[in-house]
C-alpha cells in the first residue's frame, strides 16, 4: 500500500475522532403516520387516539378503471381506538408499541338503503412495534441543520384480514401480510415554521394463505385453492410544513402522503388438477392530505386534533394520479401523556 | 508532496470547524449548583439543551438582560455530547457560569424533566 494511501486512512480516523460526534436524541420528525414519538426529554410516554374514517371510496372497483372512483359498496364507517406507549431505550433512540380495535359498519345492501344498516363488526387491528434512531439532531445555534431519524417498524398479520377470510371491507381491518417498514425522516423544527420530508419503504413477507381461492374480483372460488400471495415493495412519502404559536403552545401542520402500493399477485391452484393461475392486482396510488392542530396545556400534555382527506387531488396527477386503492377520510382526536 | 499538502490542510480546516470553541461550560454536579447558589443574594438557574426551540427565546432574553449576569446559571441537560460551549458562543454567554449535567444529579435535585426550565432561588 502506497504511503500516501496510508496517510488518507491515517487522517480519515482522525478527522472521525476530531469531528464533534453528531450523536443526537431521538426527538418527532414528520408524525402524520406515527402515532406516538418522544422528544429527547421523555422516557416514557404514552398515546390514547380515538378516529373516524368515513366516506369510502374505491379506485377501479368491479373491473372498472383503476382512477374510476366510486361509493365502497360495504362500509360507511369506521372508528377506531388507539393506543400506544413509547419507551426510550437509549439517549439517542425510542421504541414504540402500537395497538388498535376497530368498530366496522355498513349497509346490508348498498342499492337497498330501506334494508338498513348490517350489525357492526368489532376487530382488532394489526400491532406495530416501531424504533426511532437519530442521526442527527436539530441545534439552536443553527436554525437549518435538520433532525435526521432512522425510522423501523415490524407489523406482523394478527387482524382478521382479506387474505385469509372472506373478501368483506367490513368484516376485515388488516391487509393480510406482515410487514417491515424502513425509512428516513428529516425535520426542520427549530424555527417558527418548520417543514419535513419523510421516505418510508414497506416489504411484504409472501404469503401461503391456504384457503379457498380468489376470483379476479375477490369473490372465493370453490375450485381452487389459494397458495400465495406476494405484494411489490410499498413507497410512502410524506411531505410536512407547520407553524409554532409559541406564545399560545399551540402548533398547526399540514401536509401531504403519498403512498404507492407495488402490484399483488396471487396464486391460485386448481383443487382437481393442480395447475396454478395467477391474478395480478394492479399497483396502487393513494395521495392524501392532512392538517393537524395540536396544543401542550402543560410540559407532559398534548392534544392534538387531525383530519386527513384521502384519496385527493382528482383527476389526472401522472403517476401520482388516485388508482386501484380505497381510501377513506378521517378525523382523530388524541391524547399523549408523558409519565417521565 | 502536493497530496500531503492538501491532507494538512484538510486537517486544519476541520480542526477549526469541528471543534469551535474551547470549552466554557464545565461538567458538574448538584454540590457545584450548591456551592454557587449559597454565595448569591437571587439566583435564577436556567436548564437548556441544544436540540431544544424553545430554549433560544430563553436564552436569547439572558443575553438581552446583561445587568443580571451574576445572578445566572445555565445548565445543560439531555444533551450527551459536549455542545453547550457552540450554544454560550452563539448567545455570546461566554462569561455566564455554565455547567453540564453529566450526571444527571442536578436535574434530580430540582426536579427538571422539561426544557425549557428556568427556577428562581431566594437565598
Amino acid at each position: 500500500m502506497r504511503i500516501n494511501q496510508v496517510l488518507s486512512i491515517i487522517i480519515s480516523v482522525v478527522f472521525c475522532s476530531l469531528m464533534q460526534n453528531a450523536k443526537a436524541c431521538s426527538s418527532c420528525g414528520s408524525s402524520a403516520t406515527s402515532p406516538l414519538v418522544l422528544n429527547p426529554d421523555e422516557n416514557l410516554k404514552m398515546y390514547f387516539g380515538i378516529s373516524e374514517n368515513l366516506n369510502f371510496m374505491d379506485y377501479g372497483a368491479k373491473g372498472a378503471d383503476s382512477t374510476e372512483q366510486i361509493p365502497n359498496q360495504k362500509i360507511t364507517s369506521r372508528r377506531t381506538l388507539t393506543l400506544a406507549i413509547g419507551y426510550r431505550t437509549t439517549e439517542n433512540s425510542f421504541v414504540t408499541l402500537t395497538g388498535s380495535g376497530v368498530q366496522n359498519q355498513g349497509p346490508i345492501d348498498r342499492g337497498f338503503p330501506e334494508m338498513g344498516m348490517a350489525d357492526k363488526q368489532y376487530l382488532m387491528g394489526d400491532p406495530i412495534l416501531a424504533g426511532r434512531y437519530n442521526l442527527v439532531n436539530m441545534d439552536i445555534t443553527n436554525t437549518y441543520r435538520p433532525q435526521v431519524q432512522l425510522a423501523m417498524s415490524y407489523k406482523p398479520s394478527l387482524a382478521k384480514n382479506m387474505v385469509d377470510n372472506e373478501p368483506s371491507a367490513i368484516k376485515t381491518v388488516g391487509n393480510g401480510f406482515h410487514q417491515v417498514t424502513a425509512g428516513v425522516d428529516f425535520w426542520f423544527g427549530m424555527s417558527a415554521v418548520q417543514f419535513g420530508a419523510a421516505q418510508f419503504v414497506t416489504y411484504s413477507f409472501d404469503r401461503q394463505p391456504n384457503n379457498a381461492g380468489r376470483t379476479c374480483c375477490g369473490k372465493e372460488s370453490s375450485t381452487t385453492t389459494q397458495v400465495k400471495r406476494t405484494r411489490d415493495l410499498q413507497y410512502t412519502t410524506v411531505l410536512t410544513v407547520g407553524y409554532i404559536f409559541k406564545e399560545h403552545n399551540i402548533s398547526i401542520q399540514s401536509g401531504a402522503i403519498l403512498d404507492y402500493i407495488g402490484e399483488e399477485k396471487i396464486t391460485n391452484q386448481n383443487n382437481n388438477d393442480g395447475t396454478q393461475s395467477y391474478i395480478v392486482k394492479k399497483p396502487a396510488q393513494s395521495n392524501s392530505l392532512f392538517a393537524n392542530v395540536k396544543y401542550k396545556s402543560s410540559d407532559k400534555d398534548t392534544w392534538r386534533l387531525s383530519y386527513t382527506l384521502g384519496g385527493a387531488y382528482e383527476g389526472d396527477l401522472g403517476v401520482f394520479t388516485n388508482s386501484s386503492q380505497t381510501t377513506s377520510d378521517s378525523i382523530a382526536f388524541s391524547y399523549e401523556r408523558t409519565i417521565f | 508532496m502536493l497530496k500531503k499538502i492538501i491532507h494538512l490542510l484538510f486537517i486544519l480546516f476541520f480542526l477549526k470547524y469541528s471543534v469551535l470553541a474551547y470549552a466554557k461550560c464545565i461538567v458538574g454536579d448538584d454540590k457545584d449548583i450548591a456551592h454557587l447558589v449559597e454565595k448569591k443574594a437571587k439566583v435564577k438557574l436556567v436548564f437548556f439543551s441544544t436540540w431544544c426551540a424553545d430554549c433560544k427565546d430563553e436564552l436569547e432574553k439572558i443575553k438581552k438582560e446583561k445587568s443580571t449576569k451574576e445572578q445566572v446559571i445555565l445548565i445543560n441537560i439531555f444533551d450527551p455530547e459536549k455542545k453547550a460551549d457552540n450554544v454560550l458562543k452563539k448567545f455570546s454567554l461566554e462569561s455566564y457560569s455554565c455547567f453540564i449535567d453529566t450526571s444527571k444529579k442536578i436535574r434530580e435535585k430540582y426536579k427538571v424533566t422539561t426544557v425549557p426550565k428556568v427556577i428562581y432561588i431566594n437565598n
